[in-house]
């Protein structure tokens, strides 16, 4: 009786590779523990229609996609970090011979780099320690963007050094335009546009990596009130 | 009480069985009935299907477990699922308190 659940069983299952291995040894253990206390009779009617069972193992792409949020969040991040490194090369580049500024913006960044990374890394594994590090990222984030948003050191020189080199590309591409106004507006954008990014990224991985979904009962709860 | 009276709430109960110690489904079935004196009396084929499912969210872990007398997978609640389970008892709270409010009257 059995061994005819878990065909009809395995018939129906859209799970594979090694999950479906693992389902059906499962499942087997299991009924034939509850044969062991009950009679196999009662084990398999328990277990319910071998068909429905197989297809509610099967889960909706809307769900699969719920259900990998977190790793989603990840990869969306190391692709951001990933798409970062050429803005990095470029101010490197552009930096003084002799000029320190660029490695010192870098060594300001790579701890927050460094602990995104490894959340990632943790939470693509599905490792605790991944979802216990997105708030500190988060933090550390946040301090980060406050400083290039304010123009702090070590940021400042960073930005002026590339204000410096845009300008007097712009002027020799376009004499007559106001080359340090454009490098300048240029400057602000890429700090404004990558600082606010990066804390609703870092906002959506916690989000995301914790598990965290809105409350809904807030506004019943006034109502009621 | 069947499973479709129990809809929406199957993750909730079984998180809150597992977070009291690691279990197997057999044993998690098990400890449902005893905790709800009956009351909640799910099947097999509800239940795995479940615990799958919150293990692909990542709010189980499980692994096989050979200790006499079969082998048998165990399930754990993560860090993620004990965060998962507290906003959800929060939400529970309202909604049965929001019910009793109307329900009362």
């Amino acid at each position: 009786m059995i061994e005819h659940w878990l065909g009809e069983f395995d018939r129906h299952l859209r799970v594979h590779g090694r999950r479906r291995r693992r389902v059906i040894e499962e499942l087997d253990a299991h009924l034939r523990e509850g044969a062991a206390a009950h009679g196999e009779r009662e084990a398999v009617r328990r277990m319910g229609d071998a068909r429905a069972v197989a297809e509610s193992f099967t889960p909706r792409a809307a769900d699969r996609l719920f259900e990998q949020r977190d790793r989603l969040a990840a990869l969306l991040m190391l692709a951001a970090m990933a798409a970062s490194l050429p803005l990095a090369r470029t101010l490197e580049q552009l930096g003084r011979p002799g000029s320190h500024a660029s490695a010192w913006f870098l060594a300001f960044l790579s701890p927050t780099a460094s602990v995104a990374l490894v959340s990632c890394l943790a939470v693509l594994r599905r490792r605790p320690v991944g979802a216990r590090l997105a708030a500190p990222l988060l933090a550390m984030v946040v301090v980060t963007a406050t400083v290039v948003l304010l123009d702090l050191p070590p940021s400042r020189a960073e930005f002026h050094t590339y204000t410096v080199a845009e300008t007097a590309q712009t002027r020799l591409q376009c004499p007559a335009s106001d080359a340090g106004c454009v490098a300048a507006d240029h400057a602000s954008e890429i700090r404004v546009n990558y600082s606010v990014g990066a804390v609703l990224l870092a906002g959506f991985y916690l989000g995301a990596a914790t598990g965290w979904t809105p409350r809904r009962g807030g506004r019943r709860r006034r109502a009621i009130a | 009480m069947s499973a479709s009276d129990l809809r929406g709430q199957i993750d909730l109960l079984l998180l809150s069985v597992l977070v009291a110690g690691p279990a197997h489904g057999y044993r998690v079935i098990e400890r449902l009935r005893e905790q709800s004196e009956g009351a909640f009396d799910l099947t097999e084929g509800t239940v795995y299907p479940a615990l799958h499912r919150l293990e692909r969210s990542g709010l189980l872990v499980s692994h096989w477990s050979d200790e006499a007398p079969r082998r048998r997978r165990v399930y754990a609640v993560t860090q993620t699922g004990r965060g998962s389970l507290a906003t959800r008892r929060r939400d529970w709270a309202a909604f049965a308190g929001a019910m009793q409010a109307v329900i009362a009257q």
